[in-house]
């Protein structure tokens, strides 16, 4: 889903990290110190749930959780993008140090994105489901469009590379929403007062 | 745990989630963890910045000397290049039929994501936590994000055990996965679960902190271990000789 170290060009890099200083500056000065246990226990639990796999034929794809992400994060999922991702590096090896700005740009802007759109949807009285198959589906389609993007970005080379990432994006994204209409659908029977709670951490 | 049954139907990898390695007491964990972490940053950028064949061999081969000072098993190092080495596999299948220039690409690339790799794993995996936490610190990461970090890897450990229980009892109510709907759906159920009782249990965290006081203040570690005259001429040649790939 995300890009490897050792592929981008120099500019793509340096792009992506200047992106990635502003949201995360955003994000934070959202956030106040008496916030943080929470974003950081709430982006466990996504980081926790993308680890799910889900067999399609003979590979299987791990959820990304981004769009849910922005709908329960909003701005502060710049940081926790961050974070998350140097969890990743840390722990497994995915991406890298130097491209540590562009995957969280790419990423959590998408999210945001979906999310809010999400948010103006449930807000707006229409039902749950549709709101999070929403804010999944575009977060992901985002994901895949500004990866592409990025890696189009750093070189001719990659211009088929890119064509392949967004293919790749398509299962992924009908997955995306479908888990994340249930997953909203699942949340607002469990605990109605969920959107209430959202506005309380702004 | 471990039955092969089980195997089959395991929906989350909540393995692996431990980084730091208990290696022996090696000359890397000796080494101060900001210095590390400006070595660190200072490799990824090198890798990243320099375009010439042979800049990129000199940081392949300075990071395979930092693998090998830092006394990393073997076992875990082959067990993270292999998870590595299919994304290299695509590049090599992709790249050289796409591109006159294809060729020299991928070997380039092979070259700096082993780099990179290995002097990540070098440096940081023999800092814990704790240490890691506390560099940061010094090095003026904003405060805020140093404890989201905290928060993040402390709670993905509770909240992987958390998953764990969620799946078991799925099993127990004979959850087999398959593509359909109903799959999804109890998936959909599984991350909502989680996230209602990551929500939940951050309030009753947040809660007990300000209980006990919390205003905002962490209490990083202040632990540094004395450093032997021979051990500063090992760091400061470890600094020196990375700028060779600057002249080569």
């Amino acid at each position: 889903m995300h890009i490897s170290e050792g592929v981008l060009s120099v500019h793509t890099l340096a792009i992506g990290a200047a992106c990635a200083v502003i949201g995360v500056a955003a994000g934070l000065k959202k956030m106040e110190i008496d916030k943080v246990p929470r974003v950081g226990i709430v982006s466990a639990a996504l980081f926790v749930s993308s680890l799910v796999h889900i067999n399609v034929g003979p590979t299987s794809v791990h959820l990304v959780l981004n769009g849910i992400g922005g709908l329960l994060l909003g701005l502060k999922l710049f940081p926790a993008y961050l974070v998350a991702l140097f969890l990743q590096v840390l722990l497994f090896q995915f991406g890298g140090l130097a491209v540590l700005g562009v995957n969280t740009s790419t990423m959590a802007l998408s999210g945001i994105i979906g999310g809010y759109l999400g948010r103006c949807i449930i807000s707006s009285g229409k039902p749950p489901w549709l709101g999070g198959a929403i804010a999944g589906g575009v977060g992901v389609v985002l994901a895949g469009v500004f990866t592409a993007l990025a890696l189009a970005f750093s070189g001719d080379v990659f211009v088929v590379t890119a064509k392949l990432v967004l293919f790749a994006h398509i299962p992924v994204v009908i997955i995306e929403s479908i888990i994340g209409a249930f997953v909203m659908t699942f949340i607002f029977k469990a605990m109605p007062s969920f959107v209430g709670e959202c506005k309380k951490w702004e | 745990m471990g039955q092969g049954g089980e195997e089959v139907v395991s929906v989350i990898n909540v393995h692996a989630l431990d980084y730091h390695d208990e290696t022996s007491y090696g000359f890397l964990r000796r080494v101060p963890s900001s210095l590390k972490v400006v070595l660190t940053v200072a490799v990824a950028i090198c890798i990243a910045v320099l375009n010439s064949f042979s800049a990129q061999v000199f940081l392949l081969a300075y990071s395979i000397f930092l693998v090998a000072i830092s006394r990393i098993p073997l076992k875990t190092l082959l067990k993270r290049l292999i998870a590595l080495d299919g994304f290299v596999l695509m590049i090599w299948l992709t790249l050289p039929f796409f591109s006159e220039d294809g060729m020299r690409m991928a070997a380039l690339i092979t070259i700096r994501v082993h780099a990179a790799v290995l002097a990540f794993m070098a440096l940081l995996q023999t800092t814990s936590m704790p240490e890691l936490l506390q560099a940061l610190n010094q090095l003026h990461i904003p405060r805020k994000l140093i404890v989201l970090l905290h928060f993040t890897y402390r709670y993905v450990h509770v909240l992987g055990e958390e998953a764990l229980k969620i799946q078991h009892g799925m099993i127990l109510r004979g959850f087999a996965p398959s593509l359909n709907l109903s799959t999804f759906r109890t998936y959909g159920n599984l991350i909502g679960m989680l996230l209602i009782r990551s929500i939940m249990r951050s309030q009753r965290v947040y809660d007990a902190m300000l209980l006990r006081g919390f205003d905002g203040s962490f209490p990083f570690s202040t632990r540094q271990a004395k450093l032997s005259r021979p051990d500063v001429v090992r760091i400061v040649m470890l600094f020196a000789s990375l700028m060779g790939c600057l002249v080569v």
